[in-house]
């Protein structure tokens, strides 16, 4: 059980039953990786990260984090868990209430027992590693985009999490933040040791920083290989996702099992 | 066959939408209660909220409380000056105001003025993520977000009832003795010896004290449970509004049954 | 400084409200219901032949003073007299030949119980009742008194 740091066997999960988000995913994370999940939007990336946070509990199938089957944990196991997860959401989601310096020493505040003092200076290393230092007392809604999302990174990394999880970090990014924002992942995923996983559209960007890939489509979870695979691949499906193709095994249109002739009245 | 099972479904479904929504708010309750001494340990987050929910509502309480104690005594005045007793109006402004006015009419201002701003702010940092952040982090959105407003809510509307009250009769006063020229004496020593401590001025705190928890109660659940959407905030802070006034009329009248 | 502010002014309303309870509860209500524990009180019973409309918690009254509260009213079965048990403080004595009467504030006003003492030096104690009362003036009686009267003439 150890030799992975995450691991996801034959999970389905479904707001109701009858229409599964997620359908057998299996999914094996060693430690020290980083692992991109790509994907079409609402093709249940996000809900896969929430799996593996403890937010949603999957109703086939385990999940095991850091040696832990999180379905059976209960509600105090879990927040001790979280303790060493730490998750960039899309948007960065800063508290607007508090300033840049109380956001990153939230969990701190909230979990240990460091003297003020000493949280100020770590909290100014944070900031320092994403490369905001001196931004302490400005509030998110002075931040651009790119620098909100890097605070978000320094809060969600304050306790030195063995495992972090991006939601989409990439989104909306200019070229210059998203170069920045894709080498802190890949700095921070060495220097402090953690097994990362990134779900992305940016193929391009992600390509360039991660170890393996996975794809999803329909709630599916296919296995890409590393990058120098995909880029290789002959499997049709990977090649319509990495192309944009509009015509492929994938249909984007809304329902293939739309009965037209419903519409148009039957001719005869 | 088909039809008429759905037909009685149709008017079974919100009953116990209604039952399941109680459930839900219980829940919540409990959830809060256990969380209490949370902002009793990080004071500030306690006295933060009740600066927003407090001194914030002061002046619009007070000047609601003035102009309503106003209108009792000139209502009052003509009134009671059909039946020779205006030495008793001092006593009527009083008694209406501590027993109903004063902790429906606060409730009531106190749901559209601090509830709604209740439920907008957790309905935001729940379409923004900020709770998602929160418990990611490991720290529970009940505890940090919404037990600190819960207590500060119920200290907040019992002491906001007592100055509706006082602005409210002080409004009376001035109907009554500085306009109409009654006599002051009177007046006070009227009410003094008809508004009974048990009876009128402790039922009226108990009560201001339940529909403070009540409104508290709406306000954090419409915000826990709003569409994560600009028009899902906006019709839940709607419906705190809406639904405060109905649960604080409706316990008005069975506290009032079982008190008086 | 911001927390500081924020301080002064929860202090400032915690303060008002406070201010404002107390003015509600010392200077708007009178104080003496605050122990109504028996101690403070001691009862005494009257049977009346018609005791009007009077009601639970109706004053009872020396001079126009009032020395306590109807506690109780019901009907005593034996000789259909209504029985009314008074709280009287216990600073109050009345000596055993008291008498007791319904009386109405006003002409519609509310009714409430007067005594008057006798001159008797023993004192009536706790649980005993005043033997000697009077009802209350019913309106239809007196305007039937009145008209026999007129007829009579």
């Amino acid at each position: 059980m150890n030799k992975a740091a995450i691991i996801v066997d034959n999970v389905t999960f479904g707001y109701d039953e009858a229409s599964p988000i997620l359908k057998d995913v299996t999914l094996e994370i060693p430690f020290g990786q980083i692992v991109a999940i790509m994907g079409g939007s609402g093709s249940g990336k996000t809900t896969l990260l929430r799996l593996i946070s403890g937010q949603y509990k999957a109703q086939k199938g385990k999940v095991y984090v850091l040696g832990h089957d999180v379905a059976k944990l209960s509600h105090a196991k879990i927040l001790e868990l979280r303790k060493s997860m730490g998750m960039l959401f899309q948007f960065g989601a800063l508290f607007t209430d508090m300033s840049v310096e109380e956001n990153v020493a939230f969990a701190l505040k909230e979990h240990t027992n460091i003297p003020d003092s000493v949280i100020k200076k770590i909290v100014a290393m944070k900031l320092a590693a994403v490369g905001l230092f001196g931004t302490q007392s400005m509030m998110p809604q002075q931040l651009s985009g790119g620098m909100a999302r890097r605070v978000a990174l320094a809060r969600s990394i304050a306790l030195d999490p063995a495992i972090m999880l991006y939601d989409e970090p990439f989104t909306g990014l200019d070229p210059i933040s998203l170069n920045v924002a894709s080498m802190l992942i890949k700095k921070l995923n060495e220097s402090l040791e953690q097994t990362s996983i990134l779900v992305t559209h940016d193929i391009e960007t992600t390509m360039k920083i991660v170890d393996h890939i996975y794809f999803m489509a329909d709630g599916k979870l296919i296995d890409g290989g590393t990058p120098k695979e995909v880029y290789e691949t002959k499997d049709p499906k990977l090649r319509q996702f990495m192309q944009g193709e509009l015509i492929g095994p994938y249909n984007y249109e809304y329902s293939t099992k739309l009965n037209y002739t419903k519409y148009l009245g039957d001719v005869n | 066959m088909n039809n008429l099972f759905g037909l009685i479904s149709k008017i079974g479904a919100p009953f116990t939408g209604f039952i399941l929504s109680l459930g839900e708010l219980a829940r919540l309750l409990f959830n809060i209660l256990f969380s209490l001494t949370y902002p009793l340990k990080n004071f500030f987050l306690l006295i933060k909220e009740l600066y927003f929910s407090g001194v914030r509502s002061i002046v619009i309480i007070a000047f609601s409380g003035w102009f309503v104690g106003m209108v009792l005594g000139l209502q009052g005045y003509n009134t009671l000056e059909r039946f020779g007793s205006l030495s008793m109006l001092g006593s009527m402004v009083a008694i209406s105001l501590l027993r109903e006015l004063g902790p429906v009419l606060t409730a009531i201002l106190f749901a559209s003025r601090a509830g709604s701003g209740m439920t907008a702010e957790i309905g935001l940092m729940k379409a923004t993520e900020q709770l998602d952040a929160m418990s990611v982090m490991a720290v529970d959105p009940i505890k940090r977000v919404v037990s600190p407003k819960f207590l500060g809510g119920i200290i907040s509307v019992p002491l906001l009832t007592g100055l509706f009250n006082v602005a409210g009769i002080f409004g009376g006063y001035f109907v009554g003795v500085i306009l109409l020229r009654l006599d002051s004496g009177t007046f006070w020593s009227q009410m003094r010896s008809s508004v009974s401590l048990h009876d009128d001025v402790i039922n009226g705190i108990i009560k201001s004290f339940i529909f403070g928890v009540a409104v508290t109660l709406i306000a954090v659940y419409q915000g826990f449970v709003a569409k994560p959407t600009a028009e899902g905030v906006s019709l839940a802070t709607t419906r705190t509004v809406v639904s405060s006034a109905l649960i604080v009329l409706a316990l008005d009248f069975i506290l009032t049954a079982l008190m008086f | 400084m911001k927390r500081l502010l924020i301080d002064f002014w929860v202090g400032i309303f915690v303060l008002i409200g406070i201010l404002c309870l107390g003015f509600l509860s010392f200077r708007v209500a009178t104080v003496s219901n605050i122990g109504s524990a028996s101690n403070q009180y001691y009862s005494l019973s009257a049977s009346f032949n018609n005791i009007g409309s009077l009601k639970v918690s109706a004053p009872v009254k020396v001079s126009g003073f009032i020395v306590g509260r109807v506690s109780d009213i019901h009907l005593d079965p034996k000789t259909y007299q209504a029985v009314v048990t008074m709280e009287i403080n216990n600073s109050y004595k009345f000596s055993v030949d008291a008498s007791a009467q319904v009386l109405t504030m006003g002409i519609l006003g509310e009714q409430y119980v007067g005594i008057q003492s006798g001159a008797d030096t023993n004192y009536l104690e706790n649980g005993e009742s005043i033997r000697f009362t009077s009802s209350a003036l019913v309106l239809e009686d007196l305007i039937g008194k009145f008209m026999t009267n007129l007829n009579s003439k």
